[in-house]
């Protein structure tokens, strides 16, 4: 029983003590049984109107009411007329529940909490759906018009498009001959930017309250990558934000070394920093651990076909051909067996 | 109140926020002791705008405030039909649907409280007759389109020119706009009604701020937001708006008698937006030398623990703080010894100062950047080893200048006059050498890169601060700017100051 229920349970054994010390003698003198019994009884009325199960807000009328109902049954008739309120109490609360079904939804949409949103994985909406699909190369020719008012709404297009391609051309608008259009493409880089920023230090923050949150670190690293891969930050800066990432991953070992995908991320990340032998032996250690990825498969062979270990390449895609049924995986191995044959 | 010489006219900035415009007005107004200002603050709303930030020279013999948002009464019923006025009223609005505002004339007469068969708040929000002009218009013009967007786009834009047909204004020989806008239209109207004289000068260029602002702005209703399908046309509201803006432009342009601007590229967007180029002038900003040369001094007897590199500036997106924060990184995991200052008001963008705090947050540089929110620059200078500027918009800036004539290099956005400013803007002038670097926008790199040069060769950034001195000595010198401005208030507005006087009295002796 949650803490919840505490003030009715108490009412329940303060209004049982004050029956059980009317009905029975229990060697105890009729005043002190009288005058034990009376105050279990007064006090168990004084918290009804209080609250029986909530405490009562009596700015509203219902919960008024209920306050009145409680203290008038229970007053005169200790235990029984408590009883009586109390399957009233809840004859009214499932009524209650059922109107509030709807209302009680709304009351959870409209309480949604923008602090706590930032955890939860972002909802591919239709608008970004769209996105994803356009076609960059019509705005990248706008761009390279004279046509200002053209331009501008190309700009305005672009910033909706959360893709590399659309920064790079965003990038390029920096140096339009244009103040204006300069001003435009500013703005909408750097508001991308403030959001992975924000989200980034918003985590930072999470995980020094709750450091051993695996989970947290995770999240981190991996926002870390899509902030990297998104083309957005500039390049001397991607050393920093690949520290933030290996920092948090070091920790995640630390926790909880069993998850392979620490590995997996770290590998990403020592990649994305240049560090090819770093990267190398973290995504072994993840192939080590888990041969179900075919997105690990193929980084993996990658990086051993650009460190001349072809062998090893074909070695771990033909592992990996065993476990996933990945056609990629079929087509690298086709391609590395020609070369290595040629 | 008697009338003064010149009445400047401020809108959005002096005396209630810190910044170059509002420090140019100062100066000008406290140096020229002799000449008698009166000065208008035009603001949104009085709760808007928060405290004083500059004490009013003795000299500023009157003050008045216009605030936008709370017009005249609304009720001054007048039961006369005015057909005319509002026939009238009717063929003005088509003549601005086509961007003629040869009418204006008129209608400023028409609107104004006191004059025949004038137009009054309560014709323009209830009248019947307004009404139908209304409906008119937007069959013609706005059909199919959001009718309640439309009818509260035009009543919210009318209100604030009420506001100013309606505000009490000083009476002066010549009325100086610093920009055009709510600005220039009260110098229009105040030239009509008053006879007087009318001058403007814009610093940054009122109509692309504007387009900027509106274009971005989330109150302005939008249709079809939801695609990425580019547009040469705004949305319709925004169009009207920037059109309402950009007529306000061309009205001051029209009805000014000389307009001013800090440097060439700002002159050739004012003719681009419809000045006349005969009347298109250049006055650079500039400042009081000499009062940098006890800095200069200070800062080369200063002894440092180590080097310090400072952004002077507010806090806001338009000077990027974040790339020099970013820059502050590179540079530290240079120059660890380094410590970087952000000197500037802290209170114009809260949303923004939040996402640098966290910014530098997430790089960890909270031992080595500090944001100290307003300060006293002159304490400032003598300590600082490189002044930067990342800012993605900027006139003349006057911390560049500063920074130039206490000795300081320069690391300054490709923005504005700064690229003359630190590398001189005739051949005369670029002989002077170079008198700091200039980077790209939104280029933490190249910033970083700049700040370590300076930092580390001590030769190089002695040569780029003795530059810079003689630079703003020979070209920035507050005086040639007092002085020009002098003189234009001399041609425009008959003032004689004792200094015009001396001078006169010394032609006279000398010839």
């Amino acid at each position: 029983m949650p803490k919840r229920y505490f003030l009715a349970i108490l009412e329940w054994a303060l209004e049982v003590e004050a029956f059980c010390l009317l009905l029975f003698q229990w060697d105890m003198e009729a005043f002190w049984r009288l005058f034990l019994a009376l105050s279990a009884h007064g006090l168990a009325i004084g918290l009804l109107a209080l609250g029986f199960i909530d405490v009562y807000d009596l700015r509203n009328p219902k919960d008024r009411v209920l306050a009145v109902l409680g203290v008038a049954m229970t007053l005169p008739f200790p235990l029984l007329g408590f009883v009586a309120f109390s399957l009233l109490f809840l004859f009214i609360a499932r009524k209650r529940r059922k109107a509030r079904g709807i209302a009680s939804d709304f009351e959870r949409y409209i309480m949604f909490e923008p602090e706590q949103f930032w955890l939860r994985p972002k909802n591919v909406s239709s608008d970004e759906r769209v996105s994803q699909e356009v076609d960059i190369a019509p705005f990248a020719q706008i761009l390279e018009s004279d046509d200002i008012a053209m331009k501008r709404g190309a700009i305005l297009s672009v910033s909706r498009i959360l893709r590399g391609d659309a920064v790079r051309l965003l990038k390029r608008a920096l140096s339009d001959p244009s103040r204006e259009i300069r001003y435009y493409a500013q703005n909408a880089l750097s508001e991308m930017e403030s959001e992975f920023n924000d989200r980034i230090y918003k985590l930072g923050r999470e995980i020094e309250r709750q450091p051993l949150r695996l989970d947290l670190h995770l999240e981190l690293a991996r926002l870390v990558i899509r902030f990297i891969e998104s083309g957005l930050l500039e390049d001397a800066m991607v050393p920093f934000f690949t520290q933030i990432g290996l920092r948090t991953l070091d920790k995640a070992i630390v926790i909880g070394s069993a998850n392979p995908e620490v590995y997996l991320l770290m590998g990403k990340l020592k990649k994305l920093n240049g560090d090819k032998q770093g990267a190398l032996s973290a995504l072994m250690e993840y192939w080590e651990r888990n041969k179900q990825s075919a997105e690990a498969a193929l980084l993996l062979a990658e990086l051993l076909c650009e460190t001349k270990q072809t062998d090893m390449a074909r070695k771990v895609l033909t592992t990996a051909k065993e476990y996933l049924n990945d056609t990629r995986i079929g087509a690298v191995l086709d391609i590395l067996g020609g070369a290595s044959e040629g | 109140m008697a009338r003064t010489d010149v009445c400047f006219i401020a809108e959005g900035s002096y005396p209630y926020v810190v910044g170059g415009v509002s420090t140019w007005v100062h100066d000008i107004i406290s140096s020229l002791k002799d000449i008698s200002f009166s000065l208008v603050f035009i603001g949104v709303s009085k709760e808007a705008q928060g405290k004083i930030r500059y004490e009013l020279p003795k000299n500023v013999l009157e003050y008045k405030e216009i605030h936008l948002m709370q017009p005249p009464s609304f009720f001054q019923r007048r039961f006369s039909r005015r057909k005319e006025a509002f026939q009238e009223l009717e063929a003005f609005i088509e003549d601005l649907a086509r961007g003629d505002i040869s009418r204006a004339e008129v209608m400023i007469e028409r609107f104004s409280p006191g004059s025949k068969d004038a137009l009054s708040p309560y014709d323009i929000f209830y009248g019947r007759d307004f009404w139908d002009i209304l409906l008119r218009t937007y069959e013609k013009h706005f059909d199919g389109f959001s009718f309640i967007d439309y009818f509260w786009t035009v009543r919210f834009m009318m209100m604030p020119l009420f506001a100013l047909l309606h505000g009490d204004l000083p009476e002066a020989a010549l009325y100086h706009a610093t920009c055009t806008g709510y600005a220039g239209l009260l110098g229009v109207i105040a030239r009509l009604r008053n006879n007087a004289g009318f001058i403007l000068t814009e610093h940054g260029i009122y109509t692309n701020e504007r387009m900027i602002e509106i274009t971005q702005a989330q109150w302005i209703y939008r249709e079809q937001t939801d695609t990425v399908v580019p547009r040469r046309q705004l949305g319709q509201i925004q169009n009207l708006w920037m059109k309402k803006f950009d007529l306000l432009s061309r009205l001051a342009y029209k009805y000014a008698d000389a307009i001013f601007t800090l440097y060439e590229g700002n002159r050739q967007m004012q003719i681009q937006g419809g000045a006349p180029p005969e009347k298109c002038e250049i006055i650079p900003n500039g400042i009081e030398v000499d009062a940098y040369e006890q800095l200069y001094l200070k800062r080369l007897a200063a002894s440092k623990k180590a080097p310090v590199v400072a952004l002077v500036g507010r806090v806001t997106p338009i000077k990027d703080v974040k790339t020099f924060i970013k820059a502050c990184k590179m540079v530290q995991s240079e120059v660890p010894e380094a410590r970087f200052f952000i000197l500037g008001n802290k209170e114009e963008d809260e949303k923004y100062v939040e996402e640098c705090e966290r910014l530098i947050r997430v790089l960890d540089l909270q031992k080595h950047v500090i944001m100290t929110g307003s300060v006293n620059m002159r304490e400032y200078y003598p300590f600082i080893d490189c002044v930067v500027l990342t800012s993605i918009s900027e006139a003349q800036p006057f911390v560049v200048l500063e920074a130039m004539a206490t000795g300081i290099p320069v690391v300054a956005s490709n923005v504005g006059a700064c690229m003359e400013l630190l590398e001189g803007a005739s051949a005369e002038d670029q002989a002077l050498g170079r008198a700091g670097f200039i980077t790209n926008i939104r280029s933490p790199r190249e910033t970083a890169d700049a700040i370590i040069k300076v930092l580390k060769d001590q030769d190089m950034a002695r040569r780029m601060g003795e530059a810079g001195r003689l630079r703003v000595r020979r070209y920035y010198q507050r005086s040639r700017m007092l002085g020009a401005y002098e003189a234009v208030y001399r041609r425009f507005a008959g003032v004689k100051s004792k200094i015009g006087e001396q001078r006169e009295i010394i032609a006279e002796e000398a010839g």
